[in-house]
């Protein structure tokens, strides 16, 4: 016997070692598209990519506020030079500079290639004439010096149009030379990470490199101490929820311990006690973040976060252990009279959340298999080590004044039965009301991020002119010409709904490189030399241009005929090739393009009309919304989650009647748990209007964790001391469970808030309701009268 | 694009006259020079002219002849309107330089795209708003001439700017400016006649 015992302690303290090599190894992310779906649809796949890699991702918004303008626009020059020089970012825009000389010289260079106006009409007689007429306009009126240099060599004026539309077609507030705000109160810079949106240790490294520059340069300016910087962006909210979920789980954690182990050591008056009551919960916890670790390769903060979950209900197994605990047979006793009952607890909650390992969120399938595990290696150290570290015979004598008290209330608590269940039926009519709109039907609802930053966010996106990231057009085709070929044709169609006014813009690839097909036309339409200038001698007659003065124009076409098209290379050095990069990607051996829209108005006949230029077979071309999107994808989630939970309950119940063989036993089980799973749905909606799906799977860890309490009732036999100890062990294992959750509810994250909240009230509900409905307690107070006189 | 300076330049010197014709009221005889005319351009909040504009540029044979309205409110909105010989608008509002042609093609551009300019044209807007200091960040101011017939010779600083300008010159009378030159490095040159509507 004692040598069973060494075998099994030694077989403990080596796997713990062991799962702590493994854990140590395992990486903890923060990526909150852990919580996105595995196996989505090809929209959802897109909306999964961009919202992790896509260009708007990698948007870092700026705003300088505060002190004077001059000092605002001081910071914004020295910020965004220092920043161009830091290979963390791809792109720095604070106004200054506009369209680069780079770019400019692309432009300028290849002019009768990418604009898209050149065509054979536009360089014959009458067409030379227009733009003639055109110039002479524009040198009388006071844009005169800006066409004077230019015109002789683009009459046409093809290189003034596409500065235009490279520029981008937004009206920028430019004050003291840069970006600012319409109401001249922030100074904005954009800023591009070369990282992606979900890299949050290089985003969280962006971030640093901003805040350390912007110090530098606010001492570096007069007045500049008074400023300050807002800094917002998708990857900046993942730095800070990471930062946050890593505070909160931890201080909130660490709270809820100091508080259950202040409890226990008051309860057992032995530091030995206490270290062992903490036994299952720490190598339980051990294994499953090892299993998670080995079964996914990391493990998501919030699976952490839940570490809890544990310590909510395998400390209770110690707790019903020692508590339990009398004088003859000490712990062995106990144990052989609690086994069947903690069995049976465990395998119920192991099988509510078995459900959860079928979720479509890798976050809630992590939690699942971390729970699962911890919960089976917790139970195995309670049954297999805990009586062999016990010291021998241990009896928990201290008597709780209050022991005697609270088992007749619990006697007592059956004349609350009628009421307990009319107020179940008013929650149960409460929650029917609002059963129209139970839930929250905006991803944003799930978002960890504060409705303040999410302002800040919605100001800044405002004072830019971002494009709204609702629409997007999304082309793919096998290679990246003909991908070109069929954003061209998107264009087209999406050109009419400009003219139809149900756009007020898009961006394309297309318009910085056009596909080979397109550039070979514009330049078949250019005339030979010959030709062009004998046109030019016929519209310049009788207009007052000296003849010899457009030279430079036939050179430049001529010299544009034999250059021949462009490709990618021509792009090197240029801001453009960022931009060009951004809206073009290869993605398994197939050419994806993104093209965000402006102002998109109606979006159904336009889907018609792009849905017309994907024609050909190999290329495709689709019109995402990224808020239905992502809207379905909720609704999608909490169908799933509403799902998993009912069959969690299902399987519960199936297990409860296997193990009883009698509908009634199971019926005496499960009552407490769908009365406090209503009053619980009904407080919450009381409280906040709405359910999350968070407070969905808070609802399962509730059945889980209550079912314990109900077992234990239904076990019946409390009378007397020991059914003191019983109702004591289960009040304190309900009280560890309420601070722990208690505790995570503090937080602001949605998740740990509802999560945390859901499981607090339920289980406190679940032991209430449990002593009132039991019908065993009843007869059992009138056995215990007997007793007393005996 | 690249010469966008000096749109601002045709724009806003022009508009110097303007301003002096809303405080043309110089009452007393103390010295006259460039503390007391840039101190009564300071009290200018709005006001409005006729034009006429002449180019004489290489490029064309003949010169190129405009006419119509200017337009002004403290402290930075600026506006040209062409009536002759065809409606055009030609406007200055914060950084911004944009005009409207008469086929309605519209054209815009930003001072913070083309930094040297920026430099420029708040020596001229520090002009309008009789702004001395400032204005002398960007130009070498030289005043000659009497109360009844002065002139402003602004030469530019910055040498990049010089490449492009060699001088503005204004002239007028009292607070009331009559006229101004802009020559440029390369031989073009304008002049516009200014009538203000309160003379």
């Amino acid at each position: 016997m004692m040598s069973r015992g060494r075998c099994a302690i030694g077989l403990w303290l080596c796997s713990l070692v062991v799962m702590i090599g493994v854990v140590v190894d395992t990486p903890f992310t923060s990526d909150m598209s852990a919580f996105l779906p595995r196996a989505p649809t090809p929209e959802q796949q897109m909306l999964v990519d961009q919202l992790r890699d896509g260009s708007a991702s990698r948007l870092i918004l700026l705003g300088i506020e505060g002190a004077t303008p001059a000092a605002r626009a001081g910071i914004s020059r020295l910020l965004a030079a220092q920043l161009r020089e830091n290979r963390e970012f791809v792109l720095i825009d604070n106004g200054e500079g506009g369209i680069g000389k780079a770019d400019q010289n692309y432009v300028w260079r290849n002019r009768y290639v990418l604009s898209p106006a050149v065509n054979a009409e536009r360089f014959s007689v009458a067409g030379l004439r227009q733009a003639l007429e055109r110039d002479l306009d524009l040198l009388a009126s006071g844009m005169e010096p800006l066409v004077k240099d230019s015109i002789v060599h683009d009459p046409t004026g093809e290189a003034l149009n596409l500065g235009h539309s490279f520029a981008g077609d937004m009206r920028r507030e430019i004050r003291q030379g840069v970006w600012t705000a319409k109401d001249g109160r922030r100074a904005l810079i954009l800023a591009q990470t070369r990282a992606p949106g979900f890299d949050i240790d290089a985003q969280e490294q962006a971030l640093r490199a901003i805040r350390q520059t912007f110090t530098q340069a606010q001492s570096a300016v007069p007045e500049g101490a008074r400023a300050h910087l807002i800094v917002v962006g998708p990857g900046i909210f993942g730095v800070k929820t990471r930062a946050e979920m890593k505070h909160d789980v931890s201080l909130y954690s660490t709270a809820a311990v100091v508080v259950i182990v202040a409890l226990l050591l008051v309860l057992y008056r032995s530091l030995r006690v206490l270290m062992l009551t903490l036994a299952p919960v720490v190598t339980g916890a051990l294994a499953g973040l090892a299993a998670v670790g080995l079964w996914s390769g990391f493990v998501h903060g919030i699976t952490v976060g839940f570490g809890v979950t544990l310590i909510g209900e395998s400390v209770d197994y110690a707790i019903y252990l020692f508590v339990q605990s009398k004088g003859q047979g000490g712990t062995q006793a106990s144990l052989a009279r609690i086994w069947p009952t903690l069995r049976l607890g465990a395998l119920v909650s192991i099988c509510g959340f078995f459900a959860m390992l079928f979720s479509s969120f890798t976050g809630f399938m992590q939690l699942g298999i971390f729970t699962i595990v911890g919960l089976s290696v917790a139970l195995g150290v309670t049954r297999f080590i805990l009586p062999h570290l016990m010291p021998p015979g241990f009896a928990w004598t201290r008597d709780v004044g209050f022991a005697p008290a609270l088992l007749a209330l619990v006697h007592r608590a059956g004349r609350l039965r009628l009421p307990l269940l009319l107020l179940t039926a008013g929650a149960l009519v409460f929650v029917g009301l609002h059963s129209a709109d139970l839930w929250q039907n905006e991803l944003a609802s799930m978002s960890p991020i504060s409705a303040a930053d999410q302002k800040l966010d919605r100001d800044l996106r405002r004072d830019m002119g971002a494009p709204d990231v609702r629409y997007l057009v999304i082309a793919s085709a096998p290679d990246r010409d003909r991908l070109l070929q069929v954003c061209e044709r998107t264009s087209d169609v999406l050109q009419t709904l400009i003219s139809k006014g149900m756009l007020s813009g898009y961006d394309t690839p297309n318009r910085y490189l056009p596909s080979a097909k397109t550039q070979l036309a514009r330049l078949a339409a250019l005339p030979d030399r010959a030709t062009l200038q004998n046109n030019l001698a016929q519209a310049l007659a009788g207009l007052p241009f000296s003849p010899a003065a457009f030279t430079p124009f036939l050179d430049d076409v001529a010299a544009a005929k034999d250059d021949g098209p462009l490709n990618r290379a021509a792009l090197a050095g240029t801001m453009v090739a960022l931009k060009f990069d951004s809206l073009l990607t290869e993605r398994e051996g197939r050419w994806v393009a993104t093209m965000p829209l402006r102002d998109f108005a109606e979006p159904h006949p336009a889907a018609a009309a792009l849905a017309a230029a994907s024609v050909s077979g190999d290329s495709h071309v689709e019109l995402l919304d990224l808020k239905a999107e992502s809207d379905h994808l909720l609704r999608r989630y909490r169908h799933e989650s509403l799902l998993l939970a009912s069959c969690g309950s299902l399987v519960i119940a199936a297990l409860l009647f296997a193990y009883f063989r009698s509908l009634k036993q199971t019926v005496v089980v499960l009552a407490p748990l769908i009365v406090s799973s209503i009053m619980t749905v009904a407080v919450l909606i009381f409280e906040r209007g709405q359910l999350s799906i968070f407070n969905v799977f808070g609802l399962l860890l509730v059945i889980a964790v209550g079912s314990n309490y109900c077992l234990f009732f239904q076990r019946g036999d409390l009378q007397g001391e020991h059914g003191g100890r019983t109702v004591i062990s289960l009040l304190v294992a309900n009280v560890c469970t309420v601070v722990g959750f208690g505790a995570l509810s503090i937080s602001r994250l949605p998740v740990l808030f509802d999560i945390g909240r859901t499981v607090a009230i339920g289980t406190a509900l679940s032991l209430v309701a449990a002593a009132i409905l039991t019908p065993g307690l009843d007869s059992v107070r009138g056995a215990a009268q007997p007793e007393r006189g005996a | 694009m690249r010469a966008a300076r000096n749109v601002v330049l045709s724009l806003c010197v022009p508009l110097l006259p303007v301003l002096c014709a809303g405080s043309a009221r110089a009452a007393d005889d103390a010295a006259w020079g460039v503390e007391p005319l840039m101190a009564k351009l300071q009290q200018v909040k709005s006001a409005s002219a006729g034009f006429v504009e002449r180019k004489y540029l290489r490029l064309l044979m003949q010169r190129l002849e405009t006419s119509g309205r200017l337009s002004y409110v403290a402290p930075d909105w600026l506006q040209k309107v062409t009536t002759k010989p065809a409606l055009g608008t030609f406007e200055l509002r914060g950084d911004t330089v944009s005009s409207i042609q008469r086929n309605g093609e519209r054209y815009s551009v930003t001072l913070g795209e083309h930094p040297e300019i920026a430099a420029l044209v708040e020596g001229l807007r520090s002009t309008l708003a009789g702004d001395l200091p400032t204005l002398q960040r960007y130009y070498t101011i030289d005043f000659q001439g009497s109360r009844a017939n002065w002139q402003l010779r602004l030469t530019p600083l910055d040498t990049t700017v010089r490449e492009k300008v060699d001088d503005i010159l204004i002239s007028g009378a009292e607070a009331t400016l009559k006229r101004v030159e802009v020559h440029e490095q390369d031989g073009d040159r304008s002049e516009m006649i200014i009538t203000p509507d309160d003379s």
